[in-house]
């Protein structure tokens, strides 16, 4: 994605240019090349955001830290651990009574400004028990909190960062990660302008590669890849979503560690099979929008339908991410079933310009 | 200030100047042969400062979160006001 992110920028020379030039009507090619120029210009900094981001997620457990290991701490992989992560206490094994859980959680929210989002207890029932607080970013604030308190005494001990022992700026911006690829920092907001973010990278991906198939289509050898690309483009997620039902349908009976995987397994194949079956691309791709809007609008009723929390208790106990979700996927699952439909918000050129047969003709950037 | 009240402001000042600069666009009006009978004050560099001026603003009054969120809505909420077609040529393009 960093890759796309910069091939973007290199390719298109005119990005300030035609940041405000709505796609024009002279071709159908054209219009479909404006509209992912335009798409692409306008969400080229938070594609940088999220591939770098991203790209740290990826490759800081697999290569950054063993670097690190390597360079800083002569190959001393216990030694790394104890300087990032810190060194595990001693435990005495010596039992003791723990105090109130729901007293630590009350002083934690107190004192940080927001319900936890999770806790964890080491050496539980000892006299070294400690409690983990985490609370996600909120306020103005882009990090989270993670407070230690004493099991024993219920007294609060320190903050601990998420990298290292005490505060620093490479904690700092080690913290910043997350939220910056997540956007879970300022509650429904910043999530609902992440999935916005993030759609629209996923348009200029899939419109960019249709654009560099659809110029060469004439040509035998793009003609598999034209066809390809809306069973990769609509299969994933259909597939995503086919692991989302498989996931909800098995969650009251406990058997969710099979029907996941077979949920997604059976969405890809259905896809994989109308893909070979439906010869005409239009039709299949309207299809897969069917399939895909169907699905997405399915989820929210079939987690209430086997047993879901509802929303006014999400509310209640400010579980908002799970009503966000809800609520993006019914809009985006109605959203799609009108595309299926026939619904276009933007017009477009009425006439279908005959495609180029060779490099020669296809239709110069300007 | 909340973040909320500060991300609504932050947006609403950069979309007006990016209507600004929408308006003034000159490959805009020459693509779409648009001759408005109206014409505003052609300063595009002011219209970016305004445009980022919360950019700035934002971080230094600690509003971080109100930052981001900015940061996002004005980059999908252009592209949503400049994927638009002037209203005159959408019209005559309609017709045809």
């Amino acid at each position: 994605m960093l890759a796309a992110v910069v091939s973007g920028i290199i390719l298109h020379k005119h990005l300030l240019r035609d940041l405000f030039v709505a796609p024009r009507f002279s071709s159908l090619l054209l219009n479909r090349r404006d509209r992912h120029i335009l798409a692409g210009s306008w969400s080229l900094p938070f594609g940088f955001l999220l591939a770098f981001t991203g790209a740290f997620f990826s490759f800081a457990g697999a290569l950054g830290f063993p670097i690190v290991a390597m360079v800083s701490f002569g190959g001393d992989q216990v030694k790394m651990i104890e300087t990032l992560v810190g060194v595990p206490e001693a435990e005495s094994g010596a039992p003791a009574e723990m105090t109130n859980i729901d007293t630590i959680l009350a002083k934690s929210a107190q004192r940080v400004g927001t319900s936890p989002d999770f806790v964890s207890v080491v050496h539980w029932g000892t006299e070294d028990a400690k409690m983990q607080v985490y609370h996600l970013p909120s306020g103005n604030g882009i990090e989270s909190h993670n407070e230690i308190y004493d099991m024993v005494t219920g007294e609060y001990e320190g903050t601990k960062p998420d990298l290292g022992t005490r505060p620093s700026l490479g904690s700092a911006v080690f913290s910043w990660m997350g939220p910056l690829h997540f956007g879970h920092f300022a509650g429904l907001l910043s999530k609902f302008v992440w999935v916005s973010l993030g759609l629209a990278v996923c348009y200029v991906t899939l419109s960019g590669l249709q654009l560099w198939v659809q110029r060469r289509q004439g040509l035998a050898t793009w003609r598999r890849l034209w066809r390809a690309i809306p069973i990769v483009g609509y299969g994933v997620p259909i597939g995503l979503a086919g692991a989302a039902i498989g996931f909800l349908a098995a969650f009251p009976a406990g058997d969710t560690g099979y029907w996941t995987p077979f949920g997604f397994l059976a969405g890809s194949a259905a896809v994989l099979i109308a893909g070979l079956v439906v010869k005409d691309r239009e039709q299949l791709s309207r299809i897969y929008l069917f399939a895909l809007g169907g699905s997405m609008a399915a989820l929210p009723i079939l987690r209430l339908a086997m047993g879901g929390t509802g929303w006014p208790t999400l509310f209640a106990s400010a579980n908002l991410i799970t009503v966000m979700m809800d609520m993006l996927f019914l809009v985006g699952g109605g959203l799609v079933l009108a595309l299926a439909a026939g619904w276009r918000p933007f017009a477009r050129p009425a006439p279908e310009m005959p495609m180029a047969t060779t490099d020669a003709e296809v239709v110069p950037a300007e | 200030m909340s973040p909320l009240v500060a991300f609504v402001v932050a947006t609403a000042t950069s979309m007006s100047a990016v209507s600004y600069l929408l308006a003034i666009d000159e490959k805009r009006q020459r693509v779409f042969s648009l001759n408005r009978r109206w014409t505003l004050p052609k300063s595009r560099l002011v219209g970016w400062i305004v445009v980022l001026a919360p950019g700035v603003v934002l971080p230094a009054t600690g509003h971080l979160s109100a930052f981001l969120c900015w940061f996002g809505a004005v980059t999908t909420l252009s592209w949503a006001i400049a994927s638009r077609r002037p209203l005159r040529d959408a019209r005559a393009a309609a017709k045809t």
